[in-house]
Protein backbone atom coordinates (compact mmCIF):
# COMPACT_ATOMS: atom_id res chain seq x y z
CA UNK A 1 0.00 0.00 0.00
CA UNK A 2 1.41 3.49 -1.02
CA UNK A 3 1.16 5.49 2.05
CA UNK A 4 2.80 8.68 0.59
CA UNK A 5 2.71 9.92 -3.10
CA UNK A 6 3.51 12.54 -4.93
CA UNK A 7 2.13 13.13 -8.55
CA UNK A 8 3.65 15.41 -10.97
CA UNK A 9 4.30 17.80 -7.91
CA UNK A 10 5.80 21.27 -8.64
CA UNK A 11 6.67 23.63 -5.74
CA UNK A 12 7.12 27.03 -6.27
CA UNK A 13 8.36 29.88 -4.20
CA UNK A 14 6.91 33.37 -4.51
CA UNK A 15 10.35 36.10 -4.73
CA UNK A 16 9.38 39.65 -3.57
CA UNK A 17 11.26 42.93 -4.19
CA UNK A 18 9.95 46.30 -3.13
CA UNK A 19 8.25 48.29 -5.18
CA UNK A 20 8.79 52.22 -4.15
CA UNK A 21 5.69 54.37 -3.95
CA UNK A 22 7.30 56.02 -7.43
CA UNK A 23 7.05 53.42 -9.16
CA UNK A 24 3.40 52.67 -8.05
CA UNK A 25 2.06 55.82 -8.75
CA UNK A 26 3.67 56.23 -12.40
CA UNK A 27 2.39 52.73 -12.99
CA UNK A 28 -1.00 52.21 -11.35
CA UNK A 29 -2.93 53.58 -14.46
CA UNK A 30 -1.04 51.23 -16.94
CA UNK A 31 -2.92 48.70 -18.09
CA UNK A 32 0.21 45.67 -17.65
CA UNK A 33 0.47 46.12 -14.05
CA UNK A 34 4.77 46.52 -13.28
CA UNK A 35 5.90 43.10 -12.07
CA UNK A 36 6.43 42.51 -8.52
CA UNK A 37 6.32 39.12 -8.21
CA UNK A 38 9.20 36.44 -9.36
CA UNK A 39 9.19 32.68 -9.13
CA UNK A 40 11.87 30.29 -7.82
CA UNK A 41 10.94 26.88 -8.62
CA UNK A 42 11.53 24.46 -5.74
CA UNK A 43 10.18 21.17 -7.22
CA UNK A 44 9.62 20.63 -11.05
CA UNK A 45 7.44 18.05 -11.57
CA UNK A 46 8.53 15.49 -9.67
CA UNK A 47 6.75 11.88 -8.72
CA UNK A 48 7.28 9.26 -6.63
CA UNK A 49 5.41 6.55 -4.35
CA UNK A 50 6.44 5.74 -0.69
CA UNK A 51 5.27 2.44 0.50
CA UNK A 52 3.87 1.56 4.14
CA UNK A 53 7.10 0.73 5.74
CA UNK A 54 9.93 1.49 4.03
CA UNK A 55 12.30 3.36 5.02
CA UNK A 56 13.75 5.97 2.08
CA UNK A 57 16.44 8.49 1.90
CA UNK A 58 16.78 11.32 0.31
CA UNK A 59 20.07 13.00 -0.43
CA UNK A 60 21.16 15.70 -2.89
CA UNK A 61 22.93 18.87 -2.18
CA UNK A 62 21.99 22.07 -0.74
CA UNK A 63 19.00 23.71 -2.05
CA UNK A 64 18.16 21.37 -4.13
CA UNK A 65 14.87 20.50 -2.66
CA UNK A 66 15.13 17.78 -0.19
CA UNK A 67 13.29 20.02 2.58
CA UNK A 68 10.60 20.77 0.46
CA UNK A 69 9.45 17.86 -0.41
CA UNK A 70 9.39 17.26 3.44
CA UNK A 71 7.63 20.39 4.09
CA UNK A 72 4.81 19.13 1.67
CA UNK A 73 4.92 15.74 3.35
CA UNK A 74 3.53 17.33 6.25
CA UNK A 75 1.41 19.56 4.73
CA UNK A 76 2.69 22.72 5.61
CA UNK A 77 3.43 23.68 2.11
CA UNK A 78 0.69 23.04 -0.32
CA UNK A 79 1.92 22.18 -4.17
CA UNK A 80 1.71 24.66 -6.84
CA UNK A 81 0.30 22.09 -9.70
CA UNK A 82 0.50 18.04 -8.94
CA UNK A 83 -0.64 15.79 -6.08
CA UNK A 84 0.61 15.11 -2.49
CA UNK A 85 -1.74 12.62 -0.97
CA UNK A 86 -0.35 10.96 2.53
CA UNK A 87 -2.38 8.34 4.32
CA UNK A 88 -0.97 8.49 7.85
CA UNK A 89 -0.19 10.72 10.16
CA UNK A 90 3.09 12.26 10.02
CA UNK A 91 5.51 13.04 12.67
CA UNK A 92 8.34 15.50 11.44
CA UNK A 93 11.39 16.80 12.81
CA UNK A 94 12.30 19.67 10.19
CA UNK A 95 14.28 21.88 11.91
CA UNK A 96 16.13 22.42 15.17
CA UNK A 97 13.93 23.72 17.50
CA UNK A 98 10.69 23.82 15.21
CA UNK A 99 7.58 23.27 16.95
CA UNK A 100 9.12 24.86 19.95
CA UNK A 101 8.89 27.75 22.24
CA UNK A 102 11.79 29.54 23.22
CA UNK A 103 10.25 30.21 26.83
CA UNK A 104 8.58 26.99 27.53
CA UNK A 105 10.54 24.46 29.08
CA UNK A 106 11.11 21.19 28.37
CA UNK A 107 7.96 19.46 29.87
CA UNK A 108 5.57 22.48 28.27
CA UNK A 109 7.02 21.92 25.05
CA UNK A 110 6.58 18.50 24.96
CA UNK A 111 3.12 19.13 25.42
CA UNK A 112 2.88 21.39 23.09
CA UNK A 113 4.62 19.97 20.33
CA UNK A 114 2.61 16.73 21.05
CA UNK A 115 -0.99 18.25 20.45
CA UNK A 116 0.48 20.00 17.39
CA UNK A 117 0.98 16.67 16.29
CA UNK A 118 -2.69 15.43 16.94
CA UNK A 119 -1.67 13.28 19.95
CA UNK A 120 -4.20 13.30 22.93
CA UNK A 121 -3.24 15.00 25.78
CA UNK A 122 -3.78 12.36 27.99
CA UNK A 123 -1.35 10.04 26.07
CA UNK A 124 1.42 13.23 26.16
CA UNK A 125 1.37 13.55 30.20
CA UNK A 126 1.63 8.91 30.54
CA UNK A 127 5.04 9.67 28.53
CA UNK A 128 6.67 12.96 29.58
CA UNK A 129 8.59 11.43 31.70
CA UNK A 130 10.23 8.83 29.31
CA UNK A 131 10.64 11.49 27.11
CA UNK A 132 12.51 13.56 29.01
CA UNK A 133 14.42 10.64 30.47
CA UNK A 134 15.32 9.53 26.49
CA UNK A 135 16.81 13.07 25.68
CA UNK A 136 19.16 12.82 28.37
CA UNK A 137 18.84 16.83 29.40
CA UNK A 138 18.89 15.92 32.66
CA UNK A 139 18.34 19.16 35.26
CA UNK A 140 17.65 21.04 32.48
CA UNK A 141 14.35 19.98 31.66
CA UNK A 142 12.86 22.67 33.71
CA UNK A 143 14.58 25.63 32.48
CA UNK A 144 13.44 27.84 28.80
CA UNK A 145 14.97 25.82 25.93
CA UNK A 146 16.24 28.98 24.49
CA UNK A 147 18.78 27.98 27.31
CA UNK A 148 19.59 24.77 25.58
CA UNK A 149 22.42 23.73 23.24
CA UNK A 150 22.00 22.91 20.04
CA UNK A 151 22.50 18.78 20.43
CA UNK A 152 19.95 18.80 23.80
CA UNK A 153 17.19 20.36 21.10
CA UNK A 154 17.87 18.22 18.33
CA UNK A 155 17.99 15.29 21.50
CA UNK A 156 14.39 16.49 22.88
CA UNK A 157 12.49 16.97 19.15
CA UNK A 158 13.46 13.39 18.78
CA UNK A 159 12.69 12.04 21.56
CA UNK A 160 8.86 13.48 21.08
CA UNK A 161 8.35 12.40 17.60
CA UNK A 162 10.24 8.59 18.51
CA UNK A 163 8.11 7.98 21.77
CA UNK A 164 4.85 9.01 20.95
CA UNK A 165 4.37 5.94 18.62
CA UNK A 166 4.59 7.67 14.74
CA UNK A 167 3.13 6.33 11.86
CA UNK A 168 5.50 8.69 9.40
CA UNK A 169 8.84 9.40 10.39
CA UNK A 170 9.97 12.66 8.70
CA UNK A 171 13.80 13.70 10.06
CA UNK A 172 15.59 16.42 8.09
CA UNK A 173 19.20 16.79 8.94
CA UNK A 174 18.42 17.24 13.02
CA UNK A 175 20.29 15.30 14.07
CA UNK A 176 23.38 15.71 12.63
CA UNK A 177 24.18 18.22 15.32
CA UNK A 178 24.02 15.57 17.71
CA UNK A 179 27.18 13.81 19.60
CA UNK A 180 27.97 10.62 17.96
CA UNK A 181 26.86 8.27 21.13
CA UNK A 182 23.01 10.22 20.70
CA UNK A 183 23.43 9.63 16.85
CA UNK A 184 24.33 6.01 16.93
CA UNK A 185 20.74 5.83 19.68
CA UNK A 186 18.43 7.70 16.62
CA UNK A 187 19.55 5.11 14.68
CA UNK A 188 18.94 2.61 16.56
CA UNK A 189 15.79 3.73 17.60
CA UNK A 190 14.65 4.30 13.51
CA UNK A 191 16.24 0.44 13.35
CA UNK A 192 13.71 -0.61 15.71
CA UNK A 193 10.94 1.38 14.23
CA UNK A 194 11.88 -0.48 10.53
CA UNK A 195 10.92 -3.54 12.41
CA UNK A 196 8.01 -2.07 13.22
CA UNK A 197 6.95 -1.39 9.46
CA UNK A 198 6.83 2.43 10.53
CA UNK A 199 7.58 4.71 7.49
CA UNK A 200 10.87 6.34 7.39
CA UNK A 201 11.66 9.26 4.92
CA UNK A 202 15.51 10.86 6.20
CA UNK A 203 17.64 12.97 5.30
CA UNK A 204 20.78 13.77 5.69
CA UNK A 205 24.35 14.01 4.11
CA UNK A 206 26.00 11.15 6.01
CA UNK A 207 26.35 8.26 3.74
CA UNK A 208 26.65 5.67 6.59
CA UNK A 209 23.78 6.60 8.56
CA UNK A 210 21.69 6.21 5.22
CA UNK A 211 23.34 3.23 3.90
CA UNK A 212 22.73 1.67 8.01
CA UNK A 213 18.75 2.55 7.90
CA UNK A 214 17.19 3.15 4.18
CA UNK A 215 16.67 0.28 1.90
CA UNK A 216 16.07 3.49 -1.23
CA UNK A 217 17.33 6.61 -1.86
CA UNK A 218 15.61 9.09 -4.03
CA UNK A 219 19.00 11.18 -5.17
CA UNK A 220 17.33 14.84 -5.62
CA UNK A 221 19.19 17.43 -7.96
CA UNK A 222 18.09 20.31 -9.74
CA UNK A 223 14.67 20.49 -8.10
CA UNK A 224 14.19 16.97 -9.79
CA UNK A 225 14.96 13.24 -9.52
CA UNK A 226 18.14 12.39 -10.57
CA UNK A 227 17.93 8.74 -9.60
CA UNK A 228 15.29 6.64 -7.46
CA UNK A 229 16.53 2.98 -6.29
CA UNK A 230 18.78 0.33 -4.28
CA UNK A 231 20.69 2.60 -1.72
CA UNK A 232 23.99 1.16 -2.73
CA UNK A 233 23.41 2.05 -6.36
CA UNK A 234 22.46 5.63 -5.65
CA UNK A 235 24.78 6.52 -3.12
CA UNK A 236 28.06 4.87 -5.33
CA UNK A 237 26.66 7.30 -8.11
CA UNK A 238 26.02 10.24 -5.99
CA UNK A 239 29.42 9.98 -4.76
CA UNK A 240 30.59 9.82 -8.14
CA UNK A 241 28.83 12.71 -9.33
CA UNK A 242 29.93 14.75 -6.32
CA UNK A 243 33.79 13.98 -7.09
CA UNK B 1 -14.52 14.68 8.42
CA UNK B 2 -14.30 16.06 12.01
CA UNK B 3 -14.07 13.34 14.32
CA UNK B 4 -14.78 13.39 17.72
CA UNK B 5 -11.37 12.80 18.34
CA UNK B 6 -9.95 15.82 16.09
CA UNK B 7 -12.60 17.96 17.96
CA UNK B 8 -10.60 16.90 21.62
CA UNK B 9 -7.10 17.38 19.60
CA UNK B 10 -8.22 20.86 19.10
CA UNK B 11 -9.64 21.38 22.16
CA UNK B 12 -6.41 20.10 23.90
CA UNK B 13 -4.32 22.68 21.16
CA UNK B 14 -6.07 25.57 22.32
CA UNK B 15 -5.68 24.65 26.28
CA UNK B 16 -2.04 24.26 25.77
CA UNK B 17 -1.66 27.08 23.71
CA UNK B 18 -3.63 29.35 25.95
CA UNK B 19 -1.45 28.20 28.65
CA UNK B 20 1.67 29.03 26.59
CA UNK B 21 0.29 32.74 25.77
CA UNK B 22 0.00 33.37 29.82
CA UNK B 23 3.15 31.41 30.90
CA UNK B 24 4.96 33.36 28.19
CA UNK B 25 3.17 36.98 28.52
CA UNK B 26 4.12 36.77 32.26
CA UNK B 27 7.84 35.40 32.38
CA UNK B 28 10.40 37.98 33.77
CA UNK B 29 7.74 40.04 35.40
CA UNK B 30 7.17 40.32 39.20
CA UNK B 31 3.78 41.32 39.43
CA UNK B 32 2.24 38.72 36.61
CA UNK B 33 -1.53 39.26 36.29
CA UNK B 34 -2.05 42.59 38.12
CA UNK B 35 -0.89 44.60 34.88
CA UNK B 36 -3.68 43.52 33.10
CA UNK B 37 -5.75 44.98 36.19
CA UNK B 38 -3.41 47.92 37.16
CA UNK B 39 -3.65 49.25 33.38
CA UNK B 40 -7.55 49.97 32.97
CA UNK B 41 -7.14 51.53 36.91
CA UNK B 42 -4.36 53.61 35.51
CA UNK B 43 -6.41 55.00 32.58
CA UNK B 44 -9.35 55.53 34.81
CA UNK B 45 -7.69 57.76 37.61
CA UNK B 46 -6.30 59.90 34.40
CA UNK B 47 -9.38 59.97 32.83
CA UNK B 48 -11.06 61.10 36.25
CA UNK B 49 -8.70 63.97 36.16
CA UNK B 50 -8.92 65.11 32.75
CA UNK B 51 -12.79 64.69 32.40
CA UNK B 52 -13.99 65.21 35.47
CA UNK B 53 -11.89 67.27 37.80
CA UNK B 54 -10.73 69.52 34.78
CA UNK B 55 -13.36 69.62 32.35
CA UNK B 56 -16.34 68.81 34.71
CA UNK B 57 -18.34 66.10 32.84
CA UNK B 58 -22.07 66.16 34.63
CA UNK B 59 -21.72 62.10 34.92
CA UNK B 60 -22.46 60.72 38.41
CA UNK B 61 -20.29 57.76 39.78
CA UNK B 62 -17.38 58.94 37.14
CA UNK B 63 -14.66 56.08 38.65
CA UNK B 64 -17.54 53.29 38.19
CA UNK B 65 -18.68 54.73 35.16
CA UNK B 66 -15.18 54.31 33.44
CA UNK B 67 -14.66 51.23 34.73
CA UNK B 68 -17.79 49.20 33.49
CA UNK B 69 -16.17 50.18 29.87
CA UNK B 70 -12.83 50.36 30.45
CA UNK B 71 -12.36 46.80 30.93
CA UNK B 72 -13.91 45.36 28.06
CA UNK B 73 -12.42 48.29 26.05
CA UNK B 74 -8.83 47.17 27.34
CA UNK B 75 -9.66 43.36 26.77
CA UNK B 76 -10.75 43.90 22.95
CA UNK B 77 -7.85 45.97 22.34
CA UNK B 78 -5.25 43.53 23.79
CA UNK B 79 -6.88 40.55 22.05
CA UNK B 80 -7.05 42.62 18.87
CA UNK B 81 -3.17 43.90 19.10
CA UNK B 82 -1.68 40.47 20.54
CA UNK B 83 -3.92 38.62 17.87
CA UNK B 84 -2.25 40.97 15.26
CA UNK B 85 0.90 39.47 16.33
CA UNK B 86 0.37 35.89 16.50
CA UNK B 87 1.08 34.49 13.30
CA UNK B 88 4.17 36.57 13.30
CA UNK B 89 5.57 35.26 16.72
CA UNK B 90 4.51 31.98 16.80
CA UNK B 91 6.64 31.35 13.00
CA UNK B 92 8.29 28.19 14.12
CA UNK B 93 5.12 26.37 15.04
CA UNK B 94 3.69 27.21 11.76
CA UNK B 95 6.55 26.67 9.20
CA UNK B 96 7.18 22.90 11.06
CA UNK B 97 3.44 21.99 12.28
CA UNK B 98 0.31 21.16 10.35
CA UNK B 99 -2.60 22.13 12.45
CA UNK B 100 -5.35 25.08 12.20
CA UNK B 101 -3.71 27.92 12.38
CA UNK B 102 -6.53 29.97 13.49
CA UNK B 103 -6.27 28.62 16.73
CA UNK B 104 -3.22 31.04 17.41
CA UNK B 105 -5.01 33.86 17.82
CA UNK B 106 -8.16 32.22 19.02
CA UNK B 107 -5.41 31.77 22.18
CA UNK B 108 -4.63 35.31 22.38
CA UNK B 109 -8.02 36.03 23.04
CA UNK B 110 -8.96 33.83 25.43
CA UNK B 111 -6.23 34.84 27.53
CA UNK B 112 -7.72 38.48 27.59
CA UNK B 113 -11.21 36.67 28.57
CA UNK B 114 -10.08 35.82 31.13
CA UNK B 115 -8.44 38.78 32.16
CA UNK B 116 -11.72 40.21 31.90
CA UNK B 117 -13.16 36.88 34.18
CA UNK B 118 -11.12 37.84 36.93
CA UNK B 119 -11.61 42.12 36.82
CA UNK B 120 -15.07 41.29 37.79
CA UNK B 121 -14.76 41.31 41.38
CA UNK B 122 -13.63 44.80 40.71
CA UNK B 123 -16.28 45.79 38.83
CA UNK B 124 -18.61 44.29 41.60
CA UNK B 125 -16.57 45.98 44.64
CA UNK B 126 -16.50 49.19 42.81
CA UNK B 127 -20.59 48.65 42.47
CA UNK B 128 -20.93 48.38 46.17
CA UNK B 129 -18.98 51.54 46.93
CA UNK B 130 -21.68 53.33 44.98
CA UNK B 131 -24.05 51.81 46.86
CA UNK B 132 -25.45 50.16 43.47
CA UNK B 133 -27.29 46.80 43.57
CA UNK B 134 -23.58 44.42 43.16
CA UNK B 135 -25.52 41.79 41.30
CA UNK B 136 -28.34 41.02 38.94
CA UNK B 137 -30.63 37.29 38.73
CA UNK B 138 -29.98 38.37 34.70
CA UNK B 139 -26.43 38.22 34.88
CA UNK B 140 -26.46 34.58 34.76
CA UNK B 141 -27.63 35.04 31.04
CA UNK B 142 -26.30 38.49 29.93
CA UNK B 143 -22.91 37.99 31.01
CA UNK B 144 -21.87 34.91 29.80
CA UNK B 145 -23.67 36.50 26.05
CA UNK B 146 -21.56 39.21 26.42
CA UNK B 147 -18.91 37.15 26.87
CA UNK B 148 -19.26 35.33 23.89
CA UNK B 149 -19.93 38.66 22.29
CA UNK B 150 -16.55 39.64 23.07
CA UNK B 151 -14.92 37.08 22.06
CA UNK B 152 -16.19 36.43 18.33
CA UNK B 153 -15.97 40.24 18.12
CA UNK B 154 -12.11 40.31 19.47
CA UNK B 155 -11.41 37.26 17.53
CA UNK B 156 -12.92 38.20 13.91
CA UNK B 157 -10.22 41.36 14.22
CA UNK B 158 -7.19 39.37 15.44
CA UNK B 159 -7.91 37.23 12.46
CA UNK B 160 -8.37 39.83 10.21
CA UNK B 161 -5.41 42.05 11.02
CA UNK B 162 -2.99 38.69 12.16
CA UNK B 163 -3.73 37.03 9.13
CA UNK B 164 -2.90 40.81 7.36
CA UNK B 165 0.67 41.00 9.28
CA UNK B 166 2.18 38.18 7.86
CA UNK B 167 1.91 39.75 4.46
CA UNK B 168 2.06 43.56 5.24
CA UNK B 169 4.25 44.51 8.25
CA UNK B 170 2.32 48.16 7.77
CA UNK B 171 -1.09 46.41 9.63
CA UNK B 172 0.78 46.73 12.80
CA UNK B 173 0.82 50.67 12.71
CA UNK B 174 -2.55 50.94 11.25
CA UNK B 175 -3.69 48.66 14.44
CA UNK B 176 -2.17 50.49 16.96
CA UNK B 177 -3.43 53.63 14.98
CA UNK B 178 -7.13 52.48 15.30
CA UNK B 179 -7.17 51.09 18.80
CA UNK B 180 -6.06 54.84 19.88
CA UNK B 181 -9.10 56.29 17.19
CA UNK B 182 -11.62 53.68 18.05
CA UNK B 183 -11.21 54.81 21.94
CA UNK B 184 -12.27 58.38 21.38
CA UNK B 185 -15.53 56.90 19.38
CA UNK B 186 -16.37 54.94 21.76
CA UNK B 187 -18.57 55.85 24.23
CA UNK B 188 -15.98 55.02 26.88
CA UNK B 189 -15.93 58.45 29.15
CA UNK B 190 -19.26 59.79 27.84
CA UNK B 191 -22.51 57.59 27.52
CA UNK B 192 -24.37 57.81 24.01
CA UNK B 193 -26.89 60.87 25.49
CA UNK B 194 -24.09 63.23 24.65
CA UNK B 195 -23.93 62.49 20.75
CA UNK B 196 -25.71 64.19 19.27
CA UNK B 197 -29.16 62.69 17.48
CA UNK B 198 -28.10 62.87 13.42
CA UNK B 199 -24.76 61.26 14.27
CA UNK B 200 -25.99 58.36 16.38
CA UNK B 201 -26.10 56.35 13.55
CA UNK B 202 -23.03 56.99 12.59
CA UNK B 203 -21.61 55.96 15.64
CA UNK B 204 -23.10 52.68 15.63
CA UNK B 205 -20.53 51.58 12.42
CA UNK B 206 -18.15 51.21 15.32
CA UNK B 207 -18.48 47.35 16.34
CA UNK B 208 -17.27 48.75 19.86
CA UNK B 209 -20.51 51.19 20.88
CA UNK B 210 -22.88 48.32 21.02
CA UNK B 211 -20.82 46.16 22.92
CA UNK B 212 -19.64 48.90 25.68
CA UNK B 213 -23.36 50.27 26.02
CA UNK B 214 -24.53 46.67 26.42
CA UNK B 215 -21.21 45.70 29.26
CA UNK B 216 -22.26 48.80 31.40
CA UNK B 217 -26.46 48.41 30.65
CA UNK B 218 -25.93 45.04 32.39
CA UNK B 219 -23.70 46.20 35.05
CA UNK B 220 -25.71 48.84 35.90
CA UNK B 221 -29.05 47.48 36.03
CA UNK B 222 -28.88 43.60 34.70
CA UNK B 223 -30.50 44.74 30.88
CA UNK B 224 -29.71 44.99 27.66
CA UNK B 225 -30.93 47.93 25.07
CA UNK B 226 -32.77 45.43 21.60
CA UNK B 227 -30.90 48.27 19.31
CA UNK B 228 -27.87 47.95 21.10
CA UNK B 229 -28.61 43.65 20.84
CA UNK B 230 -29.46 43.74 17.08
CA UNK B 231 -26.26 46.02 16.21
CA UNK B 232 -23.89 43.82 17.70
CA UNK B 233 -25.13 40.94 16.33
CA UNK B 234 -25.10 42.40 13.05
CA UNK B 235 -21.50 43.84 13.14
CA UNK B 236 -20.12 40.06 14.80
CA UNK B 237 -22.11 38.17 11.38
CA UNK B 238 -19.91 40.92 9.14
CA UNK B 239 -16.67 40.54 10.56
CA UNK B 240 -17.33 37.35 11.01
CA UNK B 241 -17.57 36.79 7.69
CA UNK B 242 -14.49 38.92 6.72
CA UNK B 243 -12.46 37.61 8.75
CA UNK B 244 -13.38 34.04 7.32
CA UNK B 245 -12.95 34.85 4.03
CA UNK B 246 -9.76 36.51 4.32
CA UNK B 247 -8.17 33.76 6.61
CA UNK B 248 -9.36 31.15 3.73
CA UNK B 249 -8.01 33.28 1.39
CA UNK B 250 -4.31 33.34 2.66
CA UNK B 251 -3.96 30.27 4.71
CA UNK B 252 -2.39 27.92 2.60
CA UNK B 253 0.85 30.67 1.92
CA UNK B 254 1.14 30.87 5.86
CA UNK B 255 4.47 28.12 6.45
CA UNK B 256 5.50 30.41 2.71
CA UNK B 257 5.74 33.66 4.65
CA UNK B 258 6.26 33.49 8.13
Amino acid sequence: MNVISFKNVTKLYTLYYNVSYKELLFNIFRKNKIKTKNYYKALENISFNIKEGESVGIIGKNGSGKSTILGLIAGVLKPNKGEVLVKKSVSPLLELGGGFHPELNAYENIELNGVLLGIPLKDIRENIQKIVEFAEIGEFANQPIRTYSSGMLARLGFSIVTQLQPEILLIDEVLAVGDSRFREKCINTMLEFKKKKVTIIFVSHNMDEIKALCDRVIWIDEHKIKMDGKTEDVIKEYIKFMN
Amino acid sequence: MLSLTKIKNLLDILIILTKKELVVKYKGTYFGYIWSIAHPLMLAIVFYIGFKIVMKVNIPDYTLFLLTALFPWQSFVNSVISGTWSFVMNASLIKKMNFPKFLLPLSNVLVDMYHLVISLPIIIIMLIIYHKQPFHLSWIIFLPLLFLFQTILSFSFALIFGTLNLFYRDIDRLVSLLMTLIMYISPIFYSMEFVPEHLKKFFYLNPLVPLINMWRDVFYYGTINEIDLVACILHIIFWGIIAFLIYKKFEIYFAERS
